[in-house]
């Protein structure tokens, strides 16, 4: 049976009253980076509320800060002088919202963040994006403009080289922010250290301040690469009243797979009235991977020298996600997270994991690296 | 009841997962390597039982996104036990009465520590008090309620960190309760066919137990051991290497039991010291060298009994 597809624009539901406040969303990898996103957000805010502005801080539950390298994300709202923040609801990622866009690991700007949507999805016209890493602004926004900017960005970029300062990423980042975004001064920084407890970061802070690279960017949406690629419409099967079955659930599937940024993501959802009769969820057929759920989030990616190879399946047979083909062997990495237990159970060293942004785009990034040496484990 | 070695070779497994890819699981889950490796050897005929837990939400909780390829049930935390015997009540029924082919349909829960030891231990414990053939109980053990992050459970082995049981200055260990045996306690139940133990290593160990599970022909359990590395505070690509250093210290002992017959399928010789198993985790990384030296004399006197149990062939208790 075949399934007719119809097309939808998205449309998208602006919040005009958030978007009066300023909202930084900090982006990470899960567990890795959940401690140093919340003294991150948490400082912010407590600078914030130092300056009279009502401020708060949150993590949605739905954005993975609790699972390993998943990538996730932290939110910061700034309300305006005497404009108190009344709305305390979560909010998506649609209209001019985010002022400051936060990566604390320079993969996140090759993927899709944790609500499957554009890392600019969601950002004001002027938004700063700050960057934890070694390679140059002009690198970062060739980045951002291949893989996740489809909008017109007259903001700044600032970079810094944080683990180079501190193992806790946070403080040295939070110094760089100080330094691109006036909205939030050093001052008021060093102060909340001060009413937090952490007065021992505050050197950090401040050497992040003076290490961080600031540019001034002016794009155009239609100069990227990614406003070119993305479709303005989803394709969804006609609704005709019945039941569900397997060919339009898998439509359905494949569309939000689709789906490159926020609003069309969201249009892929079906209707009420197509949830009305019911649901069921068919799962993939025997042999085939789950199609709903394709975004490749890792920050580093196994290679497998053939020419070593013994074909012993064992990297099949313990592969978490399931990612590698049994025949014949073959990383599906449209499904792979980089976790590098394939790397560690080959008994002849033909697997080695590559930083994705080395893998690429033949960059270095030093801050990438030395995640292997600073990784600490621990409450 | 057969205890025929099902899979000789890892290049003969089947190629095909019924839980497949694409799914919100951490980067180097135990458990989902586990649910793989299960899944695979039940095949296609199989009705998989959720109870909440982390197999339940990073699995099947968003719309249009589920990873299994055969029937699979959610319940309630403590609902799992119950479930299944519902499930394999109705297909017996329904066979016998001649509404539905007679075949063999394996009813597979899939439960962590926290949805069979803890919270839904009644119900698992009632569900072996049947005599329901292909009713298998699997215990994901990763040592804590890592879902919802890093709270205690009753199989939290002694001197963990966890949320709950935080080390600090008044209490320097952390856990001090002792890791309860799943495994002994389904064992002394008297229809019980077949009780196991099983972790990642040795590689084919763990499909070969849910293969003689699954034809003992009554209720059984298998209690795997499964690293978290979210819980355990270790690196991602450690979760392999922790199953086997865990055997090869004794601080997890592969056995099981055939109808009351005790087997016992690995000795490590000699036993690693268990400083090895416990200093790349992070929830032991408070633990001093004394701390340490009583673990390992605790395992070495359980081991005593492992040995008498092995001589003897039937169970004896360990503690």
């Amino acid at each position: 049976m075949t399934v007719k597809l119809v097309k939808v624009t998205p449309k998208v539901e602006r919040y005009p009253e958030y978007e009066e406040l300023d909202w930084v969303i900090a982006h990470g990898l899960g567990v890795d980076h959940t401690a140093d996103i919340t003294s991150f957000s948490q400082t912010i805010a407590q600078a914030g509320s130092i300056k009279g502005i009502e401020t708060y801080y949150y993590m949605r539950y739905d954005d993975s800060p609790e699972r390993n390298y998943i990538p996730m994300a932290f939110y910061t709202v700034l309300g305006k002088p005497k404009v108190p923040v009344l709305l305390h609801e979560e909010v998506e990622p649609v209209g001019e919202l985010f002022k400051v866009i936060a990566v604390f690991s320079s993969s996140l700007l090759l993927q899709k963040t944790a609500q499957r949507a554009l890392l600019f999805d969601g950002a004001k016209k002027d938004a700063i994006l700050l960057v934890n890493t070694s390679i140059t602004t002009d690198d970062v926004v060739r980045l951002v403009k291949k893989y996740n900017l489809a909008q017109d960005w007259f903001g700044k970029v600032v970079t810094i080289s944080a683990a180079k300062i501190d193992s806790a990423i946070a403080y040295p980042m939070l110094g760089a922010l100080a330094r691109g975004w006036d909205r939030i001064d050093l001052d008021s920084i060093l102060t909340a250290l001060d009413v937090l407890g952490k007065e021992k970061k505050k050197e950090s802070v401040r050497k992040g301040y003076e290490a961080a690279s600031v540019k001034e960017v002016h794009v155009l949406a239609e100069e990227t690469e990614m406003f070119k690629k993305i479709k303005r419409e989803v394709e969804l099967p006609e609704f005709t009243g019945e039941f569900w079955t397997p060919e339009v659930y898998y439509a359905y599937q494949k569309a939000a797979a689709e789906a490159q940024t926020y609003p069309s993501r969201i249009a892929t959802m079906p209707r009420w009235e197509v949830l009305a009769p019911g649901l069921i969820e068919f799962g993939p057929q025997p042999g085939k991977r789950n199609l709903g759920f394709t975004t490749p989030w890792r920050w580093q990616r196994p290679i497998i020298d053939m020419n070593k190879c013994t074909d012993c399946k064992l990297c099949h047979y313990y592969c978490p996600d399931g990612a590698i083909d049994f025949a014949p062997i073959k990383v599906d990495y449209d499904y792979c997270k980089g976790c590098g237990t394939c790397e560690k159970v080959c008994p002849v060293k033909a697997i080695k994991m590559v930083p994705e942004i080395e893998y690429l785009e033949g960059l270095r990034d030093e801050e990438v690296l030395r995640r292997f040496e600073q990784r600490e484990y621990g409450f | 009841m057969s205890s025929q070695v099902a899979f000789k070779n890892i290049k003969e497994i089947p190629p095909v997962d019924y839980y497949t890819s694409g799914r919100r699981t951490c980067a180097g889950c135990g458990p989902a390597i586990g649910y793989r490796l299960i899944s695979k050897a039940a095949g296609p005929n199989t009705i998989f039982i959720g109870p909440t837990g982390c197999m339940y939400v990073a699995n099947a909780h968003q719309f249009l996104t589920s990873p299994y390829a055969v029937p699979w049930h959610h319940t309630q935390l403590g609902g799992g036990g119950a479930a299944a015997i519902g499930v394999a009540s109705a297909l017996r029924t329904l066979m016998l009465k001649g509404k539905r082919k007679l075949e063999d349909i394996n009813v597979v829960v899939m439960g962590g520590d926290g949805a069979m030891a803890d919270i839904g231990f009644s119900g698992l414990s009632m569900g072996l008090s049947y005599d329901y053939q292909r009713l298998l109980y699997i215990i994901y053990d990763n040592e804590a309620y890592m879902n919802t992050g890093v709270q205690a459970s009753s199989t939290t082995p002694w001197g963990a960190t966890t949320t709950f049981t935080p080390a600090g200055k008044v209490k320097p260990i952390g856990n001090t309760r002792l890791k309860k045996n799943m495994a002994l306690v389904a064992a002394a139940h008297p229809k019980v066919k077949y009780v196991a133990t099983a972790t990642l290593w040795p590689p084919l160990d763990l499909m070969n137990k849910v293969h003689r599970a699954l034809n003992a022909g009554g209720p059984t359990l298998i209690h795997v051991l499964l690293p978290c590395p979210k819980g355990w505070f270790t690196d991602p690509s450690a979760t392999v290497d922790l199953s086997r250093l865990a055997v090869e210290t004794g601080m997890w002992v592969l056995w099981e039991s055939i109808e009351g017959q005790f087997k016992l399928n690995y000795k490590p010789k000699p036993r690693k010291h268990v400083r090895e198993y416990l200093a790349p985790q992070g929830r032991f990384s408070h633990l001093k060298d004394e701390d340490m030296e009583k673990i390992d004399k605790m395992i070495e006197e359980e081991w005593k009994f492992w040995e008498e149990s092995a001589k003897l062939g039937r169970l004896v208790v360990p503690y």
